[in-house]
């Protein structure tokens, strides 16, 4: 005897229809989840870059020695860091790169015997140009962070700030030096 | 009373004939009677009396004649919508959740945050390695022209040049020709024409014509390039060497010392 057949289509519509309703929610929460995450990451300041340190987005440490070597100055790869410096007549432009997976996520640098004149203008040039590596695609930013460094100068007081998600430290330990330091907060 | 028909679909509305399903043909209807109005009983459901009017569900009672559907019971109620809606509310909350898993997953991964892998444009201040050298100033004029030529000083190369501030490749001493040892001209540099420092020191005396001389002259051959500044920078050194002052002629610094006294053009920022 054969097996009767369920009667009507009307349990295999409902299927079909519950089906339907989810592969159209499916795709909807998928969708959403996925613009809001990639919004989120885009617009991150810091990328993780191991080791639980936030590092500075897309730039890896050797393009930006290779950069400052093309400009004259010596870097030496140290033990989780780049050191970089150079000498201008009497003035030390000095500069560690802390790392971490090949990008860094702490800028310190140190400028010595630097008269004023040198400090409002190499100096300011040098100080202004590590400050907006973070933000170097905002240049809205780094025009005004350019500012306040200059301000920061002008005060000749140790002077502490965040900005966006780093921390932003300058100090004068002495009358022609400056010791300035970035990193995540 | 014809062959039973059977089996019964579940719900009693169709049979099985053998090759199809067949809907079961209704009852015909019982002549409506003049029925007792029912007394009103009232007690808990389940018991007997607790009877209203209206209360008694269609459907429950088999009609003379009605089929009954296999394994003897009643036709069994239709099943309500809410399973259906129950079902579609189900698997819509399992495919929110495993869409947003599934979406925010890929976006975290697939997505980096905004900043490629360049460097900004360095600014027109920032230091490079031009910057280094002493404008204009060749090795060759300080120590063939001003120093051989001109004074007729003694020139040898230093190979001691790991300790210079400057960082400069090589290094050249000069000295007056009677090896007195009370003067001498160092000039740092990387090649003839990337010159990073020229040093003149005098041992005879603050403030002696000698040592004011030596400081003049130098500021006097840094400057060769730039004849317009030289006697600018010839006065000022003269006037100045024997103090710790420092000024900026022509992107040259010239720095005055006191201890050892002497005279120093570095690259001006």
């Amino acid at each position: 005897m054969s097996v009767p057949p369920a009667p009507g289509g009307d349990r295999s519509r409902r299927g079909l229809l519950v089906f339907v309703i989810a592969l159209v929610v499916f795709l909807a929460a998928g969708g959403g989840a996925y613009a809001l995450t990639r919004d989120y990451r885009s617009n991150q300041m810091t990328q993780d870059c191991g080791n639980s340190y936030g590092c500075i987005p897309g730039l890896k440490v050797t393009t930006l020695v290779e950069a400052l070597k093309d400009r004259g100055h010596t870097c030496e790869e140290k033990s989780s860091s780049w050191h970089c410096d150079m000498v201008i007549g009497h003035v030390y432009f000095d500069l560690w790169l802390q790392t971490s997976g090949g990008y860094i996520y702490s800028v310190s640098v140190r400028l010595h015997r630097m008269d004023d004149k040198a400090l409002t203008g190499t100096g300011l040039s040098y100080l202004s140009w590590f400050a907006a590596l973070p933000f170097r695609d905002d240049p809205v930013l780094t025009k005004e962070i350019e500012g306040w460094i200059a301000q920061q100068l002008e005060n000749n007081k140790d002077t502490k700030a965040t900005i966006g998600d780093y921390e932003y430290v300058l100090q004068r330990p002495e009358a022609e030096s400056v010791e300035f330091t970035i990193r995540e907060k | 009373m014809a062959a039973r028909p059977g089996p019964y679909s579940p719900d009693g509305r169709f049979w099985w004939d053998g090759t199809a399903w067949q809907p079961v043909q209704p009852p015909p209807q019982p002549q409506p009677q003049p029925q007792p109005q029912p007394q009103p009983q009232y007690g808990p459901p389940g018991q007997q009396g607790f009877q209203q009017p209206g209360f008694q569900q269609q459907g429950f009672q088999v009609p003379p004649g009605y089929p009954v559907p296999p394994g003897g019971g009643m036709p069994r109620t239709p099943r309500p919508r809410s399973g259906f809606v129950l079902l579609t509310i189900g698997a819509a909350i399992a495919a929110l959740v495993l869409g947003g898993i599934i979406g925010g997953v890929v976006g975290l991964t697939t997505t980096k945050p905004r900043g490629d892998n360049s460097v900004p444009a360095f600014a027109g201040k920032f230091p490079d390695a031009k910057a280094q050298y002493l404008p204009g100033v060749t090795v060759s004029f300080i120590v063939d022209d001003w120093m051989k030529r001109a004074n007729k000083w003694k020139c040898v190369k230093d190979p001691k040049t790991q300790d210079l501030y400057s960082r400069a490749k090589s290094q050249m001493k000069c000295e007056p020709p009677d090896d007195r040892g009370d003067m001498h001209v160092d000039i740092e540099y990387d090649a003839d024409d990337k010159v990073k420092v020229v040093e003149a020191t005098c041992w005879l005396g603050v403030h002696t014509k000698a040592c004011k001389s030596l400081a003049a002259m130098m500021a006097d051959a840094v400057l060769a390039a730039q004849p317009k500044l030289r006697k600018q920078a010839q006065k000022w050194a003269e006037q100045n060497s024997g103090s710790e002052r420092a000024t900026t002629i022509g992107g040259i610094r010239l720095e005055a010392d006191l201890n050892p006294n002497g005279m120093k053009a570095l690259p001006a920022l």
